[in-house]
């Protein structure tokens, strides 16, 4: 700090921090702080409570018709009508005697009842004020089919980053090491123009692969194993294969250039020296290429399974309904369908939590340090 | 070699002009190039640098152990010593960026506790130079002017002038990655001289040149501070460096100042064995002394009984070294020096101007200059003497060395 | 060695395919007169698409809600980016390593977790999921990338320019304005434009952090769902042209700069 005051002067260095810790703290901490809070704090819903407040207003409405109408008379229809509720052949104008007595006899029964309701309201809100307000009913209320679905969204992210990892290696390795200036080119337009243009426009070109008239429904037409005049056509949206295909290809570029970008570091000439050796292409990468790409292959996978497991919109498009569910899905159902922030605050910590784990896991396995890993 | 000849002769032109004018008075002012720089020879002048009990720490570990060091106003003054040894960090708690652990600076009548880099009298010029890549020269040279709000018609005047000072003429609109090292080295000169500093402060500037360059601007350096009469502190690990262009030379070992003194007396007379191990090649010759006698040393070694100059402080009994340089022996059967020591030749290497022999006397390796009329007479197969005169040799107390693997490859550095 | 020379040829050129293929096919639909978009049902060559775009007043609403959402996030993203580059490339200690992590945490963690941690947040003070909101979970993790490339461009510069100028007598605005800013700017304007695509294209985030509002991502997945038209990929064709025209400009001058 006094490094810093030196060289920026302290309304400089004030303000910088202050920045950070804006940010610190009013985007990163606070709200997941309150996320995880709301987490914890499991809604009942349809217990005793919830009844009676939904009475309550009931009751509340009730008694200010009847009040009103005692003020103001029956009310009267455009067609003259009395309220049918209303006995009697007064006009518009006023009640009987009759009337108004039982009207008055109703709004107190309303109020009596309010009363007790009240009290009990009362007495239930301080036992749940008594009541330890934070449990983790909210992570253990997740239905076995949500479970099967959070299992199911974790194999595929694992599953998507090995395909990743096995396709860009190589693409990596041909990038870094092995290719003249115009395969360079080539290769550099073609991770940058698809990376450029849009993640949503990315998916939505694959709807040209996959749908009724798309690409591959036709190319089975021509070689006769599916008929658009037979009306054999095969629905790719709904094969997991397809959301599969398309999240490598969505998020592709996070494992290329991490991987790159340790691989460009390595001197060719260790390659060259390994190979002078004797050794073997495959010992090459193993005990050459590999060791020293490890920070980069660690970041492509946590990127990439981040994504692949976090990723709303390449379900959201490409199944289009026709599969199960993702868990990112189900998260969005529990805030935007069924309005239960609580329980979709605890799935959606429990996704950060799985891949915080994969983060430690994958820094283990490759000996990676923090440091290392965002450069 | 042509081009650096011309290149020499215009740089000392126009320090002629400088000389001229510093040498004389306002009168002398009709002279067009001795008015151009009239502002910066007035403005400049060294001060003295006065440490008092200094130490510097980083967390445990001690950098630079409580130091007294008074370097004269107008000197040129080398801290010499290899890396790590606290040279680096004695020069940034002069330069401000550091704050000594204990002790004071001052620096001609001001102390200089809690004034920051940028209120101190210094101008520092960097290792890797920190020249600004995006400003051409002239800019960089009227930085430190414009920092002052200094105007620009006036800036551009003076950095023109210190432009011509540097023999850069030409060169101003350039970026500095579109010079030569040597250039850049100039524009970093100047652009330190534009503040108009008491104490220039020299972090091994020149440690990125090749030999050549590195030796010509060594006395470009040397020039400068002559002219300007800025006390110099420059820092280095090139012994050569600090013994050519330094007025006193300090050496630094572990944090400690090991030796303060001319350069001549930290060769000829070095007080450790630190000092006379890390300056130039000497023989170190082991053994435990017995008598002590007018100053003159003798010691019992496994060689024989040899007699070399005390240092002060030294007793009888102590366990002691003598060092030798390889260009006081002598080598014949008939030498009749003080000391004489049997040894077989190794190995003749010749260097040029002289040749290198070693020898070796059965224990150790001892390592001979001689002159090419010498040499002529050395028979190379058979085993022979080697002779040194006591006044020639310095005997002090066993103590830690210089790391010994670069006496062989002195020379070549 | 050379049979896995070829091999990995063939495995390139795959991959290329594989990367270019599906734009390829969405730029040829566009046109295509054939709704839903097809390339194989061929039917006529047609330019209608693109006039058409003009049309779909809710795609433009949405087009401009994304710009909206970027002229903030960008400038704050760049700005707290900076302010974190320089504060971590100067302290130092483990202090500094927890701040690191914490301020790169956001890239590490889904999208979606930062906006609905942002949506539940700001209820506590009443603030809707809106554009707000969108531009506050955002500038969360977009934040995080212009803070590395400023580090990264920090850590290449030895400290000792600014030192220099200190010892020169800058005073610290001055050297700011006059060495650190101008240092920084080629990384400023690149982690700018990236912020902006970053915005721009970002959908698992605003999608749970908008409320009832939309922006193009979040209007062409509500689309692209549905029956989609070729006006979608008319949109494509724009945005790719667009994508290339700047890659060339910029290769250009490049090339020309050398």
């Amino acid at each position: 700090m006094k490094q810093l005051i030196e060289i920026y002067g302290w309304p400089l260095t004030t303000f910088f921090s202050v920045c950070v810790a804006l940010w610190l703290t009013f985007l990163i901490v606070a709200p997941q702080f309150f996320m995880i809070e709301l987490s914890l704090r499991f809604e009942e819903r349809g217990d005793r409570l919830t009844k009676i407040v939904n009475d309550l207003d009931v009751l509340y409405r009730d008694k200010g018709t009847k009040k009103y109408d005692l003020v103001n008379g029956p009310a009267c229809n455009s067609t003259g009508m009395v309220n049918p509720m209303m006995t009697g052949d007064s006009s518009c104008g006023e009640f009987g005697e009759e009337d108004k007595l039982r009207l008055e006899q109703q709004v107190h029964e309303i109020e009596d009842k309010i009363q007790s309701l009240l009290v009990e309201e009362q007495n239930l809100k301080a036992a749940k004020a008594q009541q330890f307000p934070y449990s983790a009913r909210n992570y253990t209320s997740m239905t076995g089919l949500h479970a099967w679905t959070l299992t199911k969204t974790i194999a595929f992210a694992l599953i998507v980053t090995l395909i990743a990892l096995a396709v860009c290696y190589p693409v990596a390795y041909a990038l870094a090491l092995r290719s003249g200036p115009i395969k360079t080119v080539i290769l550099f337009t073609a991770l940058f123009v698809p990376y450029a243009v849009n993640e949503l426009m990315r998916i939505y070109a694959w709807l040209m692969v996959f749908d009724l008239h798309g690409l591959l429904n036709t190319l089975l037409d021509l070689a006769g194993f599916a008929s658009f005049a037979r009306d054999e056509v095969i629905i790719w949206y709904r094969f997991p294969g397809a959301v599969l295909v398309v999240l490598v290809y969505t998020y592709i570029l996070f494992m290329v250039f991490p991987i790159y970008n340790t691989m460009a570091t390595l001197d060719p000439n260790q390659v060259e020296a390994a190979r002078d050796l004797g050794a073997k292409t495959w010992r090459i990468h193993w005990r050459v290429i590999i060791p020293h790409t490890r920070p980069g292959i660690a970041v492509g996978c946590i990127m990439t399974f981040m994504l692949a497991a976090g990723s709303f919109s390449v379900p959201y498009i490409i199944t289009r309904g026709l599969q199960p569910k993702w868990f990112t899905q189900l998260i969005y159902d529990k805030f935007f369908e069924s309005s239960n922030w609580n329980q979709g605050s605890a799935y959606s910590f429990t996704l950060l939590l799985i891949c915080i784990v994969f983060i430690f896991a994958v820094m283990a396995i490759f000996g990676v340090k923090l440091r290392q890993l965002a450069r | 070699m042509r081009k650096s000849a011309t290149l020499d002769a215009g740089f000392i032109q126009s320090w002629r002009a400088a000389t001229s004018f510093r040498a004389t008075t306002d009168e002398t002012s009709l002279h067009g190039e001795a008015v151009r720089i009239s502002w910066w020879a007035r403005a400049v002048h060294g001060k003295e640098v006065v440490l008092e009990k200094v130490s510097a720490k980083f967390g445990d570990f001690t950098a630079v152990y409580p130091t007294d060091l008074v370097i004269n106003a107008g000197e040129f003054f080398s801290i010499l010593g290899p890396s790590g040894c606290g040279k680096t960090t004695m020069l940034r708690m002069i330069s401000g960026f550091l704050s000594p652990a204990s002790g004071s600076i001052r620096i001609g009548e001001d102390i200089m506790l809690g004034v920051p880099p940028n209120q101190r009298p210094t101008a520092l010029i960097f290792q890797n130079l920190a020249l600004f890549p995006y400003m051409s020269v002239w800019e960089n040279i009227a930085f430190g002017l414009e920092a002052r709000g200094v105007g620009k018609a006036e800036r551009r005047k003076r950095a023109m002038e210190l432009i011509d000072l540097v023999a850069l003429n030409g060169e101003e609109m350039k970026k500095p990655d579109e010079l030569s090292g040597g250039q850049r080295q100039r524009v970093a000169v100047a652009r330190a001289l534009a503040v108009e500093p008491s104490v220039l402060l020299l972090d091994e500037p020149l440690s990125a040149l090749d030999l050549k360059l590195r030796q010509h601007m060594r006395a470009e350096l040397r020039h400068i501070q002559r002219m300007t009469g800025v006390t110099f502190i420059y820092i280095t690990h090139d012994q050569g460096e600090a013994l050519t262009m330094s007025d006193r030379v300090a050496v630094m070992n572990h944090g400690r100042m090991e030796q303060v003194d001319t350069s001549d007396r930290i060769y000829d007379r070095p007080s450790t064995p630190f000092v006379a191990s890390f300056v130039g090649e000497n023989n170190i010759l082991r053994g435990r002394i017995t008598v002590i006698e007018d100053g003159v040393a003798t010691l019992e070694s496994e060689l024989g009984t040899l007699r070399g100059r005390a240092v002060a402080g030294l007793a009888v009994g102590v366990d002691a070294m003598l060092f030798v340089r390889p260009e006081a022996l002598k080598i014949g059967h008939e030498s009749q020096s003080d000391n004489r020591v049997a040894v077989k030749p190794v190995r003749r290497d010749m260097e040029g101007a002289y040749v290198n022999w070693v020898l070796s006397t059965g224990e150790q390796s001892i390592v001979a200059h001689m002159s090419k009329a010498d040499d002529a007479g050395i028979d190379h197969d058979h085993s022979m003497h080697v002779g040194f005169a006591a006044v020639d040799a310095i005997v002090m107390a066993s103590g830690e060395l210089a790391d010994t693997g670069r006496q062989v490859d002195e020379a070549t550095n | 060695m050379d049979r896995g020379d070829a091999l990995l040829n063939i495995f390139i050129g795959m991959f290329v395919m594989f990367m270019f293929l599906p734009l390829v096919l969405m730029i040829l639909a566009a046109f295509n007169s054939v709704s839903p978009p097809s390339v194989t049902n061929w039917q006529e060559l047609t330019l209608a698409w693109f006039p058409r775009l003009l049309a779909e007043d809710r795609l433009i609403g949405c087009l401009q809600n994304s710009f909206r959402i970027a002229i903030f996030v960008v400038p704050a993203s760049v700005l707290l980016g900076l302010s974190a580059a320089i504060l971590l490339t100067r302290l130092e200690g483990w202090a500094t390593n927890v701040l690191y992590a914490f301020l790169i945490s956001p890239m590490l963690t889904p999208g979606i977790v930062l906006g609905i941690a942002t949506i539940v947040f700001w209820r506590n003070f009443s603030v809707g999921a809106d554009l707000y909101t969108t531009i506050l979970a955002q500038t969360t993790f977009i934040a995080s990338f212009p803070m590395l490339i400023i580090m990264a461009r920090l850590q290449r510069k030895n400290r000792s320019q600014e030192e220099a100028a200190l010892d020169l007598g800058a005073s610290p605005f001055f050297l700011f304005r006059r060495v650190t800013f101008p240092f920084l700017l080629p990384a400023i304007l690149s982690s700018a434009a990236l912020a902006f695509l970053m915005s721009f294209e970002n959908y698992n985030t605003t999608v749970f952090s908008i409320g009832g509002s939309c922006t193009l991502t979040t209007e062409i997945a509500a689309q692209a769902r549905k029956a989609h038209t070729p006006v979608i990929n008319a949109l494509g064709v724009i945005f790719v042209t667009v994508t290339v025209l700047f890659s060339v400009i910029y290769t250009l001058r490049k090339q020309w700069e050398k």
